[in-house]
C-alpha cells in the first residue's frame, strides 16, 4: 500500500502542481495584445515530457510541434519527436527501442475573438502520425523451477506503425508572440500485428503501446513568428445610388 | 465551487495521466503446466477417480517428484521448453513400484504477456501415448496448453 501511495501520489501531485500552475497562467493571459490579426509560424516544445521522464524514468522523450495560420481559425499543424525507451527487468525481461516520428493535421479555433488581433485559442484537432523505430530484446528468460529456465533474446527490428490521433486544448498569448497551453489527446493505432514477437511497449509520438487506444496530455511553449498578415478585405461599392446619378446625367 | 479548486482538481485528474507506473509488475498468469485428470470408466460413463498414492516425476528428473505418494484426482506438470518431447512417470499406487509412462510431444511457441512478465511458452499437444501397465486409455480433450489451467489429458484406468 505504502508503495502504491508512493508510486501515485507524490508525482500525481508534483504533475497536478505544475498543471494547474500553467493552466492558471493560461487562463489569466486574456486579451492582452491589440492590434492587426497575425498570421505566422508558430514552433513549439512540449514541456510535459520533461517531468514524464522524473515520473518514468525508462523513458527519454522530445516533442517539438509546429503550425501554420492559414485561415481565420484554421491551423495547419506538423509535430515531430523523438522516443528512447530503455526496460531493465532482469532476468525476465530486457527490452531497448528508439525512434522518431511525425504527426500531421489541423486545429479548428472554436473560440469567438473579441478583437481582431487575439489569438487565444480553443481548439479541436486532428493528426495523423508515423513512427520509425527500432526494438531490441537483448535478453530474456521463462522460468522454470523444474526443467531448468530458458534463456534467448531478439535481434533489432524496425517498425513503422501509424496511428490516428484527436485532441482538443488551448493556446494562449502570455507575452507578445508567446503563447502556453495544454492540450488532451487520444490516438487510436492503426497498424495491427505491429511485431507478431513482442509488441512494441512504446510507441514514439504515440505513447504506451500496450493497448490499441491511449490517452496523453501534453504542455506546450511556444513562439510565433509573425510572417504575414492577411489581406484586409475590399469593400465592394454600393453600386445602386451611382447608377441613378449616371442615368439622371444623361 | 471556487473556480481555483476546480482548477486544481482538473490538473489532479491531467496529472494522473503522465503519472509513474511500474513496468517491473507482473500481474498476469504465466504458468502453462499440462492438466492431466484421472477417470474410471464404468457404463460409458466417465467417472472422476483419486488415485490412492500417486507418484510422479519427469523422466531424467526422478530426484525430483511432482507427486509423491498422495491421493491425488488431478495433476498439473510442467513440460520441456527445451525440447519437443516430454515423458512423465505415473505409479497409481504407493504399495507397488511399478507405473506407466506417459510422453507426450508438441509444438512450442513463445509468447509474450508483458513488460513484467516477460515471455511464456504456449503448447500445442500434437501426439500423446503411454505405456499400459495400469493405465487403459488416454483421450486428450485441449491440444492447446495456454494459461488457463484446462484438462489437457485424460488417463483413464
Amino acid at each position: 500500500m505504502r508503495r502504491m501511495l508512493r508510486y501515485t501520489i507524490k508525482p500525481a501531485l508534483l504533475a497536478g502542481v505544475f498543471l494547474g500552475l500553467s493552466l492558471g497562467l493560461s487562463l489569466q493571459a486574456v486579451a492582452q495584445f491589440s492590434g492587426d490579426a497575425k498570421y505566422g509560424f508558430r514552433v513549439g516544445l512540449d514541456l510535459s515530457r520533461i517531468p514524464m521522464h522524473y515520473l518514468n524514468p525508462y523513458r527519454t522523450d522530445l516533442e517539438i510541434q509546429t503550425d501554420v495560420r492559414i485561415d481565420s481559425d484554421l491551423y495547419v499543424a506538423l509535430d515531430g519527436g523523438w522516443n528512447r525507451t530503455r526496460l531493465d527487468n532482469k532476468p525476465v525481461f530486457q527490452y531497448n527501442s528508439q525512434g522518431v516520428f511525425l504527426k500531421a493535421g489541423v486545429d479548428y479555433n472554436l473560440m469567438k475573438r473579441k478583437f481582431p488581433a487575439e489569438a487565444n485559442l480553443l481548439y479541436v484537432g486532428f493528426r495523423y502520425g508515423v513512427a520509425r523505430m527500432q526494438r531490441q530484446i537483448p535478453a530474456y528468460q521463462v522460468s522454470d523451477p523444474y526443467w531448468g529456465s530458458v534463456e534467448g533474446h531478439f535481434s533489432q527490428k524496425t517498425l513503422l506503425p501509424q496511428w490516428a490521433e484527436l485532441l482538443v486544448g488551448i493556446k494562449a498569448e502570455v507575452l507578445n508572440n508567446l503563447f502556453v497551453g495544454w492540450s488532451l489527446h487520444t490516438r487510436i493505432l492503426i497498424t495491427q500485428n505491429l511485431d507478431p514477437q513482442v509488441r512494441p511497449y512504446l510507441i514514439p509520438g504515440f505513447g504506451k503501446a500496450t493497448t490499441n487506444a491511449v490517452f496523453d496530455m501534453s504542455y506546450q511553449v511556444s513562439y510565433r513568428i509573425p510572417l504575414w498578415s492577411p489581406r484586409p478585405k475590399k469593400k465592394t461599392p454600393k453600386q445602386a445610388p451611382q447608377n441613378s446619378e449616371e442615368s439622371s446625367a444623361q | 465551487m471556487n473556480r481555483g479548486i476546480v482548477l486544481t482538481l482538473l490538473s489532479l485528474l491531467m496529472g494522473m495521466l503522465v503519472c509513474c507506473e511500474d513496468y517491473k509488475d507482473c500481474n498476469s498468469p504465466v504458468d502453462t503446466s499440462l492438466g492431466i485428470r484421472f477417470y474410471r470408466q464404468t457404463h460409458d460413463t466417465d467417472r472422476d477417480t483419486t488415485l490412492p498414492g500417486l507418484t510422479a516425476y519427469g523422466i531424467g528428473r526422478a530426484d525430483s517428484l511432482l507427486a509423491k505418494r498422495l491421493p491425488t484426482s488431478s495433476l498439473f506438470v510442467p513440460l520441456r521448453q527445451d525440447q519437443d518431447t516430454t515423458a512423465f512417470f505415473l505409479g497409481p499406487d504407493s504399495t507397488r513400484r511399478t507405473g506407466d509412462t506417459l510422453t507426450l510431444a508438441y509444438t512450442r511457441t513463445l509468447h509474450f504477456i508483458s513488460s513484467g512478465c516477460g515471455f511464456t511458452t504456449y503448447y500445442q499437444l500434437d501426439t500423446v501415448y503411454s505405456t499400459r501397465h495400469f493405465i487403459d486409455s488416454l483421450a486428450v480433450p485441449q491440444k492447446k496448453i495456454v494459461t488457463t489451467h484446462a484438462t489437457n489429458v485424460k488417463i483413464y484406468y
